[in-house]
């Protein structure tokens, strides 16, 4: 079920939000949350329903063992033992086939992919209850004793298969009891239909000309860095819209999730880059795998080293192909760069060079990303700079250019702060009619676009 | 104020998605869409398997989507939008200019051209060999928009080709006897009231065109409103057109059969509230018909492959030939044909498909 979608929109979340509103009590709520959300995944995977019930109830007693043994190796082993089911799962269901893929490439052997399909989400619900049985281990957090509150929280329909990855500390409060306020849940609303609007209006537009490219027999440099711009660009609204549904509809609930995005796209150099784009992934890396191994407080040899342990598995969390572990590997040389070397240069170039560089290599960055697995790298990254004798213009190129010039555009705006500014200093009268305007706005032509579209899936879904 | 400004976004939302949702409900469910010229996804059955194969959450989303309240004014807004506030070229691939609608056509595909011309060629030298044959190209109507900007065929490259390519049979060119007024506006095909100059063309090439019916011997009919596949598909905001039909002495004395072929006569209008109204001509896709012309002034026969195009034109030929075979390739197998039709030498044969047909020949066996 996509939030997205008209199941979701017009059946699933009325009725959710009608039983949330009569349920008495927070643990009350909890359940009605808790039912709504294992409903919620078996209507994408009925069967690994079963394996977020599994892993609910795993962390669960992994948690209470760690508490009741804190500090004697009994709770080392429970952690090593959390660690191990939860990398296990991640494992088996989504880098077997590769392994098994890179051995038969490499090795020259047939060995049989197993065809396991990818339960939606593994990765942040995976990510979500390694950093719960680490946090009780470190003793950050209280294990939690009510197994309905504890999978309510790992199953929690909002976050639950895309993100942003809600560590148990950042909602362990509003699990026990929480607040319902009239502005909570109009700020929730509003930050829903703002968050629909990012993924319908914008970022399925965008993926149009991505579609036309790949469909197109009249490819031209103008016309893959076309395709560049509008992925970078979809990405982002398509990301951070689902990210803006997810803290909406988190709110509407009572929770205060984290923020997952600042305006990646105005940054000046790859460091601010990443603390502004999936701050909860980058934030998971650096306080789990990062810090842990020494982080910057040791040789620099070892420093350089946990930067590309982490880039390693940043790439590779975000796909089981070679491309996103080029993509990770990527950012993990430029970040050394920038760190070793670059980043004082770029805090004395004018703002606009650093911007440039910025978003040269994040467009790039991008095109690795979306590529068919490295072949597809070569030969989209060949077509950025004409390579194959492609002409520099092509009919097909100028057309969807001039086609979707005001998309883009209206993209490009909205990836930067100014809406915001420009609407903060209206004054708050017309705000009482203009914000449930834009509300009821967004949601019908969102639902005009779903009614008369194609194209819907939300890209993190695969992660 | 701040408290007034919550009430009425909660308002707001649960207005347009409860709303909605019950209007959903209790909306009886239509059977067809005839705006986009097909069935509409119905309730999905919600048993065990359909839930565990996820064939129910697949089906409910669409089918929630297909019979959703106000369904052509959502997609209405959504052209609009598109055009109005996005400034898009097309919506939906189509586009709209003086108020005729346009489809952006994709790139001229050779293969395809090929493909047409070989399977012309193959069936010339197999059973037309005895004939006298004669091919044309029907022009899409974006041939005569005053446009530079959309993507069209390259329609001289694929005459090109065809001319190059088809052995054994003449090229009738018809160009200059159409232009842009000629076609219906919210609709891909021609009008039939304005094709005399296009069948004398024709008739000519083929040497018939003394036993044609004057256009002053027939007599207008017409059908409104017209909603062309364009205007339903396209969802804009276009006015609909009236479609008009010629009958003579010819047309109405005409007996029409054929395997799939139930009307009565060369009109079917019962079909015009159906999902195209064109299929008035010809009754719409029909693999094979015989349309015999008892009064006709020659004992000619003639073999019009074509596609919806020729539903409207061959009712003007029925003065010249005593027999019309009217054979459309996208639905029968060009190899299956000589058990079901009998090519009797000295016939005309005629090619006649359109531009959007023969740039995806590959529909035609």
């Amino acid at each position: 079920m996509l939030f997205s979608g008209a199941t979701f929109l017009y059946a699933f979340l009325p009725v959710v939000l009608l039983l949330y509103a009569v349920a008495p009590g927070t643990k009350c709520k909890n359940y009605v949350l808790l039912s709504a959300s294992l409903v919620f995944y078996f209507f994408g995977e009925p069967v690994y329903v079963l394996l977020l019930i599994f892993s609910s109830i795993s962390d669960w007693l992994h948690s209470i063992y760690i508490e009741k043994h804190r500090g004697e190796r009994k709770a080392r082993i429970a952690l090593i033992s959390s660690i191990v089911i939860n990398l296990g799962m991640l494992g088996f269901f989504k880098y077997t086939d590769f392994l098994i893929g890179t051995v038969n490439a490499v090795f020259g052997v047939s060995i049989p992919k197993t065809g396991v399909p990818l339960p939606i989400g593994i990765s942040f619900f995976t990510f979500q209850t390694m950093s719960y049985t680490i946090d009780v281990y470190r003793g950050r957090a209280h294990a939690q004793k009510d197994l309905g509150t504890m999978a309510t929280f790992v199953c929690l329909f909002p976050q639950l298969i895309a993100g942003p990855i809600v560590r148990y500390v950042d909602v362990a409060a509003e699990l026990e009891g929480r607040r319902h306020t009239l502005e909570g849940v109009a700020d929730g609303i509003r930050r829903f239909a703002f968050g629909l609007g990012k993924k319908v209006l914008i970022a399925n537009v965008m993926y149009e000309v991505i579609v036309f490219f790949r469909e197109s027999g009249d490819k031209s440099v103008l016309f893959y860095w076309l395709y560049a711009v509008a992925y970078t660009l979809q990405i982002y609204f398509d990301f951070s819209g689902y990210s803006d549904m997810a803290i909406g509809l988190g709110a509407i609930f009572g929770f205060k999730f984290p923020e997952n995005f600042n305006y990646p796209y105005i940054s000046k150099s790859i460091t601010e880059f990443w603390r502004r784009w999936h701050m909860t992934l980058g934030g998971w890396f650096r306080d789990y795998v990062y810090i842990p191994l020494g982080g910057n407080r040791t040789t620099k040899l070892k420093w350089l080293r946990n930067i590309a342990v982490v880039w390693i598995l940043t790439g590779a969390w975000h796909g089981a192909e070679w491309n996103f572990v080029l993509w990770g590997v990527m950012f993990g040389v430029l970040l050394i760069i920038e760190k070793l070397w670059l980043g004082k240069l770029l805090e004395k170039l004018p703002a606009f060079l650093s911007h440039i560089y910025v978003m040269f290599t994040v467009v790039l960055s991008f095109v690795i990303f979306n590529a068919a697995g490295l072949k597809g790298v070569v030969s989209d990254l060949g077509g950025l700079f004409g390579a194959g004798g492609i002409p520099l213009v092509s009919s097909d190129a100028v057309y969807y250019l001039r086609s979707y010039a005001v998309p883009i555009a209206v993209a490009v705006i909205g990836a930067t702060p100014l809406p915001r500014y420009l609407y903060s200093r209206l004054h708050e009268a017309p705000r009482v009619v203009l914000e449930p305007l834009a509300v009821g706005a967004l949601l019908v032509l969102s639902t005009a676009f779903l009614i008369d579209g194609s194209f819907n899936p939300f890209l993190y879904f695969r992660f | 104020m701040k408290k007034a400004k919550n009430i009425l976004t909660v308002a707001v939302f649960a207005l347009i998605l409860v709303g909605f949702g019950l209007w959903h409900m209790i909306l009886p469910d239509a059977d067809v869409s005839i705006s986009e010229r097909r069935d509409l996804a119905q309730a999905p059955a919600l048993t065990a398997k359909t839930l565990f194969n996820r064939e129910f959450s697949d089906k409910l989303e669409t089918y929630l989507v297909d019979q959703f309240p106000l369904r052509e004014s959502f997609r209405s807004l959504n052209a609009s939008f598109r055009f109005s506030f996005l400034r898009q070229l097309d919506s939906n691939g189509y586009w709209t200019r003086d108020g005729v609608i346009y489809k952006t056509e994709k790139t001229t595909d050779e293969a395809q051209i090929k493909y047409a011309a070989r399977l012309y060629n193959s069936l010339i030298s197999s059973e037309l060999s005895d004939c006298n044959v004669y091919f044309t190209v029907i022009p899409d109507k974006s041939y005569y928009a005053d446009d530079t900007v959309h993507p069209r065929l390259d329609y001289t490259r694929l005459i090109e080709i065809m001319k190059a390519n088809v052995q054994g049979a003449e090229y009738i060119d018809i160009l200059d006897t159409l232009s842009i007024d000629k076609y219906y506006r919210t609709d891909t095909h021609w009008r039939q009231q304005d094709l005399f100059d296009t069948v004398e063309r024709l008739a000519s090439a083929m040497g018939v065109d003394e036993y044609l019916t004057p256009a002053s011997d027939y007599t207008p009919h017409e059908l409104s409103p017209f909603y062309g596949v364009y205007l339903r598909q396209a969802a804009m905001p276009v006015e609909p057109e009236t479609l008009t039909y010629l009958t003579g002495s010819y047309t109405d004395n005409a007996l029409v059969s054929g395997p799939e072929y139930k009307s009565s006569g060369v009109y079917a209008t019962e079909k015009f509230d159906g999902m195209d109204g064109y299929d008035v001509f010809l009754s719409g896709t029909q693999a094979i018909i015989e349309i015999e012309c008892p009064d006709a002034r020659t004992d000619r026969h003639l073999y019009l492959f074509r596609d919806s195009f020729g539903s409207s034109l061959a009712p003007l030929l029925t003065g010249a030939y005593a027999k019309i075979t009217v054979i459309d390739l996208r639905y029968v197998t060009s190899a299956y044909l000589p058990t079901i039709v009998d090519f009797a030498p000295g016939s005309d044969v005629l090619f006649a498909n359109s531009t959007l047909v023969l740039n995806t020949a590959m529909i035609m066996r």
